[in-house]
């Protein structure tokens, strides 16, 4: 198997830290004279909502710049150890290949659960070579197995089947999806931030697992779908050392990753009911349900994440897939907003943080709207120079894709990587937007919207 | 247009700072009562326990 081992870098991240804190202090210094002009009556209409966005942006880098992986001494790890972990895997239609190769990186493990739970949910691949390997496998390692076959359709439904036996003696569920590739300390690693009895749910980082060597249908290989991976890579990584570093630093994860979370067993045991039969204008909810259980954990306490546990995942290598996944993300994140306004505890950050969220998105909307359509549009004016600004904060930001190392990237391909951020930067700032928009609009359509068959697989050589 | 002034964005003519201030935060105070208001009406406007377990 080609493993993928991948490891914070303290001296990438320093610099990273120096360059963003000179960067941000040029920028303020060009925001108070800015705001000179305005209270002399001569400035930009828009300064104070430019302004207003620099010190939200700032909030968030010293927000994230302190964010730091959470340590134990060998008392909390004597303690650490003696929780009984159990892990649901969800699988339906996944490429055997990735499938087995998630399940060799579960057994691999530094900190092995104490159960592992298959539940096959109206699948319709034969997993019955990999059944009987990881039943021998777990048997050796002292492992208890659970697997199961349900013709009920849904992740959530498959989780609630793994759920339910094991509830009474579980303390810990760690969730992951059938494509996820766990680094081997994974598992010791997100547990340590349970040492603090308010942390509820951790969070992993999430990467691409196949940024090289995706293949056409007819097995040829396209270097534009490992661009395009790369690429999604890049937004989705940066995303998680940007914003949930930033939320996770003051308890506050809005969104975990399915790929890799771990959640106390009452974030699930407590919520069961309601987790299975969610409903959204009357419609069944299938998807978003890692965003769901981070809601249950905010409920009853905090939500971190531990930048040190890693896992790999499967990306979509064309565009097709991309938007499906995209479009479903950012449905799931729309109907959320309505359970957070709702259930969120008014004294948790996680509530102010998503409600100023909101204003920012109704800002840029109405800025966008005006820049980069009426203007353009009506007037025929165009101010291309505006759209270096968030190219240059998306380099800022990306600074953090440079604080890992992963084994099977070398420094100049990861650097190229960020070097080409621009190109993700201006699809998200054109492109993701009006998908979201579309997404938001078509919220009701509530079903899963991706793999009715097999969609991406690992190589058999790489497996 | 000219990023620093002039242009029907710009905050032009506006010589008191009440203007200057109206100017400049109409935006903002409108972004901050849209969402306020709509957090408000998520708080208390519509039925409970469809999603959530109330807790």
């Amino acid at each position: 198997m080609n493993i993928v081992r991948v490891n914070r870098t303290r001296t990438r991240i320093l610099v990273g830290v120096a360059i963003s804190m000179a960067a941000l202090s040029v920028w303020l210094v060009r925001h108070v004279i800015s705001a000179s002009y305005v209270w002399g009556g001569h400035g930009h209409a828009f300064s104070t909502v430019y302004g207003l966005a620099f010190l939200m942006l700032m909030w968030q880098c010293v927000l994230y710049f302190f964010d730091r992986p959470r340590k134990v001494t060998h008392r909390q790890q004597a303690q650490l150890d003696k929780l009984k972990v159990t892990v649901p895997v969800p699988v339906r239609n996944e490429g055997p290949n990735a499938f087995r190769a998630c399940l060799e990186s579960i057994l691999r493990q530094t900190r092995l659960p104490q159960c592992i739970a298959v539940i096959e949910n109206d699948n319709s691949v034969d997993y019955s070579e990999i059944e009987a390997w990881f039943e021998c496998a777990c048997a050796r390692l002292g492992i208890y197995m659970i697997w199961k076959k349900t013709p009920v359709p849904g992740k959530r439904n498959a989780q609630g089947l793994a759920v339910l036996p094991t509830h009474k003696w579980t303390d810990v569920y760690v969730t992951v999806d059938s494509d996820a590739i766990v680094e081997p300390n994974g598992f010791e690693e997100l547990l340590k931030p349970f040492v603090d009895k308010d942390i509820y749910s951790v969070a992993g980082v999430v990467l691409a697992h196949n940024i090289r060597g995706n293949m056409n249908k007819n097995g040829m290989p396209r270097k534009w779908r490992d661009f395009l991976v790369r690429m999604t890579d890049l937004w989705f990584v940066v995303g998680q050392l940007v914003d949930r570093s930033a939320q996770s630093v003051m308890g506050g994860v809005l969104v975990n990753s399915g790929v890799l979370a771990a959640y106390r067993k009452q974030v699930l045991s407590d919520n069961l009911d309601g987790y299975l039969n969610e409903t959204f204008a009357g419609r069944k909810v299938e998807f978003s349900d890692d965003s769901m259980l981070t809601i249950y954990a905010l409920q009853l306490g905090k939500a971190v994440q531990q930048p040190t546990a890693f896992a790999t995942t499967l990306m979509p290598d064309n565009f097709s897939q991309l938007f499906r996944m995209y479009t479903r993300w950012m449905r799931g994140a729309f109907i959320r907003t309505f359970w957070r306004f709702r259930y969120l505890r008014l004294n948790n950050y996680a509530y102010w943080g998503h409600a100023i969220g909101w204003v920012q998105m109704v800002l840029s909307t109405f800025i966008f709207g005006v820049l980069f359509m009426y203007y353009p549009i009506v007037k025929a004016q165009w101010m291309w120079e505006l759209i270096l600004i968030p190219i240059l904060v998306g380099y800022g930001q990306s600074l953090r894709y440079l604080s890992f190392k992963r084994s099977d990237d070398p420094f100049w391909s990861h650097f190229l990587t960020f070097l080409a951020s621009p190109v993700a930067q201006l699809f998200s700032f054109f492109v993701f937007r009006f998908v979201r928009w579309y997404a938001m609009c078509t919220c009701l359509k509530t079903g899963w919207g991706t793999r009715q068959t097999v969609e991406l697989d690992l190589a058999p050589a790489e497996r | 247009m000219n990023y620093t002034g002039g242009g029907a964005l710009a905050a032009t003519g506006t010589a008191t700072i009440a203007g200057i201030a109206f100017d400049q935060l109409w935006l903002i105070a409108g972004a901050f009562i849209i969402v306020g208001m709509a957090a408000v009406w998520m708080r208390i406007g519509f039925r409970r326990n469809k999603g959530v377990s109330a807790r």
